[in-house]
């Protein structure tokens, strides 16, 4: 089948189509979304029962052999400092001493005018990864070494990374760390939720070992329960809004707060969307690319040629249609000389015949004169 | 060499560029940072909530724009006029000075604005001429007309506490009316609709707010039934209702001047007055002196504020049912059957404990009116839909019974240890007849006289206040185990030696002052019931354990687990009741690490 003019501007015009059809949903994709696996677990993070005593990360580092700290767990100073994750803590808790006036303002509204005795100050946070339900380092690896589990931990698999980090650009929260100090086999580390432990029928660690229960380990939909009911029964203790619930499409870890969430470190301006919605409508179009960029520069190509080889068939027929011509006009000259010639030719003989006859004529009539 | 120099200054003019662009961004529409912050920036603007008022508009070759309104700094103003501040600006009306300037009422924005031009400029002019410090003159329009986010306004609004209202009231400065006792009528007032002026009556004194609204709306949702519904105009568009006196009925709503209008000319009006006549110092006649906190720290407080007279009674038979028109003899006893018990009211006991803190308007909203007046059984639009049941009940409202006393619990440290622990969100059952406590049976017959009703309510409280004097000794204190010893759980740490009497007789001892307690927690073992919760009161409560699993927590029904039990139920009362020691980290104070064999 040669590829005509015709029928590659129809391919063209299909493609355009059928390109045209999904953008119907424009800007962030909500057709897509990925709301996590039915019932899989998650952790409620009670923020007002946290006391800041480090267990969860003692647990964490216990269970997940991250090796010994630089200072103890029962160390907590450490708490001076605001910390983030690291590849040797996947959690981190931080103390937050927010100003008296903003649980004036956002969390004691109605009925209660006045902040919960006791919430005043410190107020402690624990930090890991929240296991987004789309979750946005998945969306961003392309080797895909980033898998969300039915357990609900995003697991990372250390043997398709390539290295280039671009999970820790693309995480909202600003959890997966990497190995500085292994040259040769770095690899990306952060809470896995711990995995394996719940394959073994056990809740992570960090959460067995809190001992305000400020951590509760459950299907995500019953701690969202949990969650609204502590709301409901003690109105004025918490902000009425469920952290993780919707954040970046939801996450695995929802958090509860006494204090606008703004005031401990967590970000209030994620949106609702997953990183996903912003990515897969760019990334959609990369298979028409590379689908239709060999289908197009190949018809392109094709059309010139054609067209050259056109142009030089045109060109040949011409310069042939001209030599004919200039044959045609040169044998039309050719004969009209020959015919001259023959002309002057037969004059000349006729002449000299008659000349021939005149000189055998006189020649007779003079001896006979 | 030459190049590089070159560099710079463009890169310069284009990071300059930006930075101006950036700043630029910064203070378009919003107060800056660094905005002087006055308690007595007035915003003049003669077309505020003038309709037709012109407004920038587009015109051949560019917009016509209007001159920006002036904040006009009073407290600067009457500080530079010295002692004959008042009358430079104001004119003095029948009943006092005008608080507008140079005019007795608003005009249409051009007169109004002429008036500024003329006599703000012509002051300024005699005074730069007599060599005074003066303000702008005529030219120099956007001195005065400058952007209007230049200064903040930074004013606190002043409560009018009981402790204000006694030093009022009991000042020889205000006299009392010719025919009264009282000095009341030199504020209060109410508005006759026959007379078509305003009166005062005695007994029936109303908060200002009652008509006075703050916003329009809050007028119309208080309007009580036999007034009609009364609305009001914002004091920035339309101020001073002297001709209150001369309007029909139907145009009261529009002639209400504002709260903020009102009070200052009745206080600022009369404070003026009195100053004029009086050596001794007055109220406050500058806006800083009532709007900054600094100020109102100065003001003085009277801790111990008598008892406001207006007709209120010490206490109340509550009971909506009973002034319903007697029912046919034979349904009598059902008609007692269906209702509930009367409540009999204390309210010499709320007056004076609200006192300290608020004032009448906790419970009463605007007015002094009697609850079911709005709040009928069934909810009616005067009380904003709110049946009589929910505005006493309703959790979630400050001013319901339930709401204010649950609200109590939460913000005394003393009472929260308990009170903030369980669910706030649902009534225990004993506690209704804790309030309904009038026997039915004893009752007269509907509807009962209020004479009698004050009778029988006064009679139940002083039998109940005899009854809880005080939370007296607890009984049986040989019954309350002295030490409990808590090792259900022990692992890394060893079992806790719980010091349970002291305990119980701490709780006890911090709650002894308060009247709240002694009547809620007649029953001494009440007090188990702050940790020992969800079972009935009793020397033998169940065992935490009984309904607190083991760890690590389940999924179920969000109860806690036996170890987040323990530690948030001992933490969070200390951390409520403000009991310092031990810190919730320092672990081995209650329960010792145990050492590895």
């Amino acid at each position: 089948m040669t590829i005509t003019r015709r029928r590659f501007m129809g391919w063209m015009g299909a493609a355009a189509v059928g390109s045209l059809v999904p953008g119907a949903a424009r800007g962030a994709r909500l057709d897509k979304q990925f709301s996590g696996h039915r019932d899989s677990p998650g952790v409620l993070h009670d923020i007002t029962r946290c006391i800041g005593c480090r267990r969860c990360e003692a647990a964490c580092n216990r269970v997940q052999e991250l090796g010994s700290p630089d200072r103890p767990f029962d160390d907590l100073t450490v708490l001076d400092q605001s910390r983030r994750t690291h590849h040797q803590a996947f959690t981190v808790v931080n103390r937050y001493a927010p100003a008296t006036a903003d649980m004036a303002t956002a969390g004691f509204r109605g009925g209660n005018t006045q902040p919960a005795v006791g919430q005043e100050a410190p107020v402690f946070v624990k930090t890991q990864c929240n296991h987004c339900l789309d979750p946005a380092c998945a969306s961003a690896c392309f080797v895909k070494a980033f898998k969300k589990k039915g357990t609900g931990a995003v697991v990372y698999d250390e043997s398709l990374c390539v290295g280039c980090r671009y999970c820790m650009i693309a995480c909202p929260f600003n959890i997966p760390t990497y190995e500085y100090d292994q040259p040769l086999t770095p690899r990306i580390r952060k809470c896995d939720l711990c995995h394996q432990r719940q394959l073994a029928g056990l809740p992570p660690g960090c959460v067995a070992d809190c001992p305000k229960e400020a951590l509760t380990f459950a299907p995500r939909n019953a701690l969202l329960d949990i969650a609204r009911r502590r709301i409901g029964e003690h109105p004025g203790r918490y902000i009425p809004h469920i952290y993780g619930e919707h954040e970046m499409g939801g996450t695995s870890w929802l958090y509860l707060s006494g204090v606008p969430f703004g005031a401990v470190g967590m970000n209030e301006r994620l949106g609702n969307l997953p990183a996903s919605a912003f990515t897969a409508n760019v990334l959609e179009t990369v298979p028409i690319i590379v689908g239709l960029w060999p289908v197009l520069l190949t018809g392109i190509y094709a059309i010139s040629r054609r067209k050259d080889a056109a142009a030089e068939q045109e060109r040949q027929a011409a310069v042939a249609a001209v030599a004919a011509e200039a044959e045609a006009r040169a044998r039309e000259q050719l004969a009209e000389l020959k015919k001259t010639h023959m002309a002057e030719k037969e004059a000349a003989a006729k002449k000299a015949v008659e000349k021939a006859l005149a000189e055998a004529a006189s020649k007779g009539a003079a001896p006979e004169a | 060499m030459g190049k590089k120099r070159r560099g710079f200054p463009i890169l310069g003019g284009v990071a300059s560029f930006f930075l101006i662009l950036g700043l630029f961004g910064l203070t378009q529409g919003k107060i800056p940072n660094d905005a002087e912050k006055r308690a007595d920036v007035i915003r003049i603007d003669v077309t505020a909530g003038v309709a037709d008022a012109p407004v920038d508009r587009p015109v051949r070759g560019g917009v016509e724009k209007q001159m920006p309104a002036v904040d006009f700094r009073h407290d600067q103003h009457t500080l530079a006029l010295g002692g004959d501040s008042c009358l430079s600006c104001h004119t003095a009306g029948d009943d006092g000075l005008v608080f507008l300037f140079k005019r007795a009422s608003v005009g249409d924005p051009e007169t109004d604005r002429e008036i500024y031009h003329a006599n703000c400029m012509a002051c300024h002019a005699e005074r730069s001429a007599a060599g005074n410090a003066s303000g702008p003159l005529s030219g120099n329009c956007r001195e005065c007309h400058s952007r209007t986010d230049q200064i903040a306004a930074d004013w606190v609004p002043l409560v009018f506490s009981a402790s204000l209202h006694y030093r009022h009231e009991s000042s020889e400065l205000i006299p009392p009316a010719a025919d009264s006792q009282t000095n009341c009528a030199a504020c209060h007032h109410q508005y006759d609709v026959e007379l078509r002026k305003t009166v005062y009556r005695q007994g029936e004194e109303d908060s200002c707010r009652y008509c006075h609204a703050v916003q329009p709306a809050e007028g119309g949702r208080l309007g009580r039934p036999d007034r009609p519904t009364l609305f009001t105009v914002p004091f920035s568009a339309r101020s001073r209702a002297d001709g209150a006196a001369a309007l029909a009925p139907d145009e009261i709503d529009e002639a209400i001047r504002s709260m903020s209008a009102a009070a200052h000319d009745a206080c600022v009006a009369c404070h003026q007055a009195l100053s004029a006549t009086q050596e001794r110092p007055t109220g406050p006649l500058d806006c800083a002196g009532c709007h900054t906190r600094q100020s109102q720290e100065k003001h003085r407080v009277v801790e111990e504020v008598p008892r406001m007279k207006r007709n209120q009674p010490d206490a109340v038979l509550m009971a909506s049912w009973l002034n319903a028109a007697a029912p046919a003899p034979e349904a009598v006893d059902a008609a007692i059957a269906a209702n509930p018990k009367p409540v009999p009211f204390d309210h010499l006991a709320h007056e004076l404990s609200v006192a300290q803190s608020a004032s009448c308007r906790d419970c009463h909203h605007n007015t002094l009116l009697a609850c079911a007046d709005c709040h009928t059984r069934a909810g009616a639009p005067q009380g904003d839909q709110f049946s009589l049941n929910q505005a006493m009940h309703d959790v979630g409202s400050a001013r319901s019974c339930i709401g204010c006393h649950q609200s109590q619990t939460l913000a005394r440290a003393d009472c929260a240890g308990c009170h903030a622990a369980g669910p706030r969100t649902t009534l225990q059952e004993r506690g209704c007849a804790t309030c309904h406590a009038v026997d039915k049976s004893a009752l007269p017959r509907t509807p009962m006289a209020a004479a009698e009703r004050v009778e029988v309510a006064a009679a139940t409280l002083s039998a109940r206040r005899s009854d809880r004097a005080s939370m007296g000794p607890l009984p049986d204190l040989e019954r309350i185990p002295d030490k409990v010893r808590i090792d259900v759980l022990k692992d890394q740490y060893d079992g806790v030696d719980m010091p349970h009497r002291k305990m119980v007789l701490e709780l006890a001892r911090r709650i002894e002052g308060s009247g709240l307690a002694r009547t809620f927690h007649a029953d001494p073992l009440t007090l188990c019931a702050g940790c020992h919760h969800n079972s009935p009161a009793d020397f033998n409560p169940p065992k935490c354990a009984s309904c607190h699993g083991a760890n690590p927590p389940g999924p179920g029904d969000g109860r806690p687990a036996l170890m987040g039990a323990y530690h948030n139920q001992c933490m969070g009362c200390h951390t409520r009741m403000e009991i310092a020691k031990p810190a919730a980290t320092a672990c081995s104070e209650c329960h010792p690490k145990r050492v590895e064999q």
